[in-house]
């Protein structure tokens, strides 16, 4: 099972493919939902998805413009999709079996 | 405010281009200790991405927000509370095992805190340990191990004139003669300086009162490396002859001038000379001997006339060598040959007797150190008394393991590895010495302070130790030692694991193995306290030995005093008026009621005396020559200090330097200088002075017993004693006074007496000569004290330690002595399951311990007096109060916990 901020890093670092790390994570989500994250936290959701086999992880340096620092930039695996893909399709018919929901704006 | 990263408008939503980094300037870096706290924090592995990952995102957001001080720490906050959930550094198991020894520790603290009665003595007795530990390192530091505070102290050295017969540990003085040639033509040593430490009144500050000062030369001073924190120091030339000028210690100004900030060009009178205040010292400076002095003046600048420039050794030396220099040996045979040729006693010079031929050189260091100091002795209690509290702390968290078994194999069926178990134990060990460490900084404070309110005595430095960081890294280091052996015990039981079919166990009587080792440190226990209470017994038994030492002398109800002439007056080559004033100061102090016996001397029983040791042999050549120390005395020594006269008569008012030359003989000296026993065979033998047998003879008038001078602890030593008018007084010399009355009242009469001579003399270093006694036993005293204060607290931890496992044992064997008692067995049976093993344990930490006093008792040997170091009384009262108080702290818990109804033992 995916936690639930699990499954919106995870999310989160579909979007952004190759500029998945720490903090476009965290803007991507401040930005989409409102929700603050503290940077320590989504490091924790990133080790526990990497340990879960979902993710992989390697150290990179970032764009000069940017400084160069170095950063763990992340990239979905296959089985991290597929455990996506599953996700959706349990809420789905979750939803489905509402009466009367409508799909979220 | 707004940060200057801000951009007006830009708000939270957009992300503008920017042209540079946010917050170049500073505002816009995280804070510095934040970054530095989470870089602690961080695994090694992901240290680096993740702080630039969070410089970046804080880079962000203070270009969107403006500032994010408060936000940073937030999320400092948040890693250090997610730390143990982080990734784990290369191979994947390292990060994960410092995190369980985070999470051991956390549950160590948990843990210890739901058992304070087991907790709080162990932490209190590791705490007390190395508190004592520190409080001793602090002193042994200050005084033995801590560099001379001067620039580049180990080229340094003390020289000085000597005869072939004084002791080598004894240093000696420097004529201003042989320094005037040393200064000239040594090459040797970069430069000789001279000091000398003498009495002053001070007028100008209060009342008149006595200072000390010490003149020096302004080469030496700076050459130490003097510092000031008011005004300047001694300009190269600064001389004496214009205006006088002194630079005052940083005590003097602090505690008699109240740190005044303007004293520098204030004008202080001074044994009647005005000077002129122009600086003040950095604290703690100071010259090898000048302990508590007002403040350094300049030798004048000539250093040159009969004041300073004569034969007669009377100024402290310090050399100093070129770097790489040549060795001691080197400058002392450049040195010797270079002591000029003395002026003859024929040409008004002084008696060879005064005069010294030989050169000695040792490093400066080797004045802080004292020799046969007790403090290396008390170094090791003190390290003896925290091994006997880490054992006793192992057995006590050992206790508490064994209580926990059932806890212990619950973890270990649920998985937990028999050395996780064991790690989890060491770090209760560990915790528990840190803990104690951390109230041992208290602790050593207060020991600390109870130490320096008991003198010492004469040991340099004691005034200036106190708490340094070297103590501080000691008290570390120690800690950790404690941590590990705490740990060591429980952490070898845990390895080996509880069985888990033990699950169900209900107060049987425990394994086996968890006693023996518990039983192995009680003995150990035992012993190291035997140790410690055999020293003590060793030591208490010392100082009544001392007790009752007969010292030669009667001290009671005699008050002493130095009178010293200054040079301006009393012109140090003109002898008659020295042996006049004398005269005149005995005659005016003896024709005073409240007197009833006074004399003058260069030397008193436990005073600091003006001694020297020349050689004699008698006249018919019967015996070698052999060093004895000479003493110059006036009438009645001998009736004002009550020692008794075995033969012969004692110097009169008639044996003056119109008579013939007498002395008087101790007991040693009689039997060295001329092999006789019988006191009255030596009165009227004739002495030489002098090894080559051409001075004059002296004829011996009589024989008196020996004098213990230098304390009652020491030996006394062959001694001759001269009538000061035959020969050539001195400018201090010491008064010793009997009043008819006992009491302080005769100081009024003292002092009338000295005006009527010389109405401008101070009484210098006055006092009751049984304080000057009391001082030579002031060492040994606080050995005593310290000694007797780690024996009584060695007591105590082991009785704990002896009751903690008793009362333990016993409610573990409550069932099999429940049984016993209700099949009829008597308390003793009953509770020999229970206690017989402990009491073996004390016997053999008995044994065991008496080995370790045979091995220990030599480092003793320095403070016993009296008595053997293995003493057997002192042992056999340290073994008789060990064992009583071992069966009083078994039996006494042990009956409490293990006799009870055996109804209800064993129903419940």
């Amino acid at each position: 099972m995916l936690g639930e901020l699990e499954h919106r890093v995870l999310l989160a670092a579909v979007a952004l493919g190759e500029d998945a790390y720490s903090v476009s994570i965290a803007e991507h989500l401040e930005a989409l939902t409102g929700l603050e994250v503290s940077l320590a936290t989504i490091h924790v959701s990133l080790r526990r998805l990497e340990e879960k086999g979902l993710v992989r992880s390697e150290l990179r340096r970032g764009p000069a413009e940017e400084g160069g620092r170095e950063r763990r930039c992340y990239e979905i695996l296959e089985a991290g999709r597929e455990r996506l893909r599953a996700a959706r399709r349990e809420l789905d018919a979750l939803w489905s079996a509402v009466p009367g929901a409508e799909p979220a704006q | 405010m707004t940060g200057p990263g801000r951009e007006p408008g830009s708000g939270g939503s957009g992300r503008p281009e920017r042209d540079g980094p946010a917050g170049a300037d500073g505002a816009g870096r995280p804070p510095r200790l934040a970054r530095w706290l989470l870089a602690r924090i961080l695994p090694a592995a992901d240290r680096n991405a993740i702080l630039s990952e969070l410089d970046e995102f804080h880079a962000r957001r203070v270009r969107d927000v403006g500032r994010a001080r408060a936000w940073y720490w937030r999320q400092v906050l948040s890693y250090a509370t997610r730390r143990s959930q982080l990734r784990s550094p290369g191979p994947a198991h390292r990060w994960r095992s410092g995190s369980g020894i985070v999470r051991d520790l956390r549950w160590a603290v948990r843990s210890l805190g739901r058992t304070p009665a087991a907790t709080v003595p162990a932490v209190l007795t590791i705490g007390l340990a190395l508190g004592v530990n520190a409080a001793v390192f602090a002193v042994v530091d200050g005084i033995l191990l801590a560099p001379l505070p001067y620039d580049d102290a180990g080229e340094l050295v003390r020289v000085w004139m000597a005869d072939p017969g004084d002791g080598a540990d004894e240093p000696g003085k420097v004529s201003g003669n042989a320094w005037s040639s040393w200064n000239e033509r040594a090459h040797t040593v970069a430069g000789v300086g001279l000091y000398d430490v003498w009495r002053a009144t001070l007028i100008g500050v209060g009342d008149p009162q006595d200072v000390m000062v010490t003149d020096v030369q302004p080469a030496l001073l700076n050459r130490l490396g003097i510092h000031t924190v008011l005004g300047r120091s001694f300009a190269p030339d600064e001389s004496d002859d214009r205006t006088p000028v002194i630079v005052l210690s940083h005590a003097f100004w602090r505690s008699r001038l109240g740190s005044d900030s303007a004293v520098v060009g204030r004008t202080l009178r001074l044994a009647g000379t005005d000077r002129v205040v122009i600086g003040v010292a950095a604290p703690g400076f100071r010259l090898p001997l000048d302990r508590d002095v007002m403040g350094w003046s300049p030798f004048g600048s000539t250093f040159a006339g009969p004041r300073f420039l004569h034969d007669v050794p009377e100024f402290e030396a310090i050399a100093w060598r070129r770097p790489d220099g040549p060795g001691l040996a080197v400058i002392r045979g450049e040195l010797e040959p270079l002591i000029p040729e003395p002026v003859p006693a024929s040409q008004g010079g002084y008696p060879a007797r005064y005069l010294a031929t030989h050169v000695r050189a040792a490093p400066l260091e080797d004045l802080t150190r004292p020799a046969g100091s007790a403090l290396p002795v008390l170094m090791g209690a003190v390290t003896l008394v925290l091994l006997l509290a880490c054992a006793n702390v192992a057995q006590l968290l050992l206790a508490r393991g064994l209580a926990r078994k059932q806890e212990l194999a619950v973890r270990l069926a649920l998985g937990a590895g028999p050395g996780a178990l064991g790690r989890m134990l060491a770090i209760e060990g560990a915790a528990v010495a840190g803990a104690g460490a951390l109230l041992a900084a208290g602790f050593a404070q207060v020991i600390l302070r109870v130490f320096l309110s008991v003198d010492p005595g004469q040991l340099p430095g004691w005034a200036d130790v106190r708490l340094t960081p070297r103590v501080g890294i000691y008290l570390a280091l120690a800690a950790a030692v404690a941590a590990v052996v705490t740990g060591l015990a429980p952490a070898l039981r845990g390895a080996r694991g509880p069985s888990p079919l033990n699950l169900h166990a209900r107060g049987s009587s425990g394994d086996a193995g968890s006693f023996r080792i518990q039983r192995s440190l009680l003995a150990a226990q035992t012993a190291l306290t035997l140790i410690l209470l055999a020293s003590m017994a060793t030591l208490v038994r010392s100082w009544i030995e001392v007790q009752t030492v007969d010292p030669g002398f009667v001290a009671a109800d005699v008050h002493t005093a130095r009178i010293v002439l200054p040079f301006n007056r009393y012109n140090p080559g003109d002898g008659a008026l020295h042996r006049t004033f004398f005269e005149r100061l005995h005659r005016s102090l003896a024709d005073r009621p409240e007197i009833a016996d006074v004399t003058v001397a260069t030397g008193l029983p436990a005073l600091p005396s003006l001694d020297f040791t020349p050689q004699f042999r008698p006249r018919d050549g019967s015996q070698p020559p052999r060093p004895v120390t000479e003493r110059l005395i006036g009438p009645d020594y001998f009736e004002t200090l009550r020692i008794p006269v075995l033969a012969g008569r004692t110097p009169a008012v008639g044996d003056d330097s119109n008579a013939e030359s007498v002395a008087v003989l101790n007991l040693s000296a009689a039997r060295l200088l001329l092999g006789t026993d019988d006191p009255a065979a030596a009165v009227g033998s004739q002495l030489i002075e002098g090894s080559d047998g051409t001075g004059d003879p002296v004829r011996v008038i009589g024989v008196v017993s020996d004098v213990r001078e230098a304390g009652p602890d020491h030996a006394a030593e062959p001694r001759i004693y001269e009538p000061y008018l035959q020969s050539r007084p001195f400018g201090r010399m010491w008064i010793a006074v009997r009043p008819t009355q006992p009491g302080d009242t005769v100081w009024a009469a003292i002092r009338a007496a000295l005006a009527d001579v010389d109405p401008e003399l101070p009484l210098v270093d006055a006092g009751p000569l049984t304080r000057a006694v009391a001082t030579t036993l002031s060492a040994r005293r606080f050995s005593l004290f310290l000694m007797t204060a780690l024996g009584a607290l060695a007591l105590v931890i082991a009785v704990v330690g002896m009751a903690g496992l008793a009362a333990f044992s016993a409610s573990r064997f409550r069932r099999q002595v429940a049984i016993r008692v209700a099949l009829g067995a008597g308390p003793a049976r009953a509770l020999a399951p229970a206690v017989g093993g402990q009491l073996f344990a004390v016997a053999a930490g008995l044994v065991i311990g008496l080995a370790g006093v045979a091995l220990t008792g030599r480092a003793l040997r320095s403070l016993v007096f009296g008595i053997t170091t293995l003493d057997p009384s002192s042992v056999s009262v340290a073994v008789a109060l060990l064992a009583a108080a071992g069966l009083f702290a078994t039996a006494v818990p042990a009956l409490r916990a293990g006799l009870g109804e055996p109804r209800e033992i064993l129903d419940g």
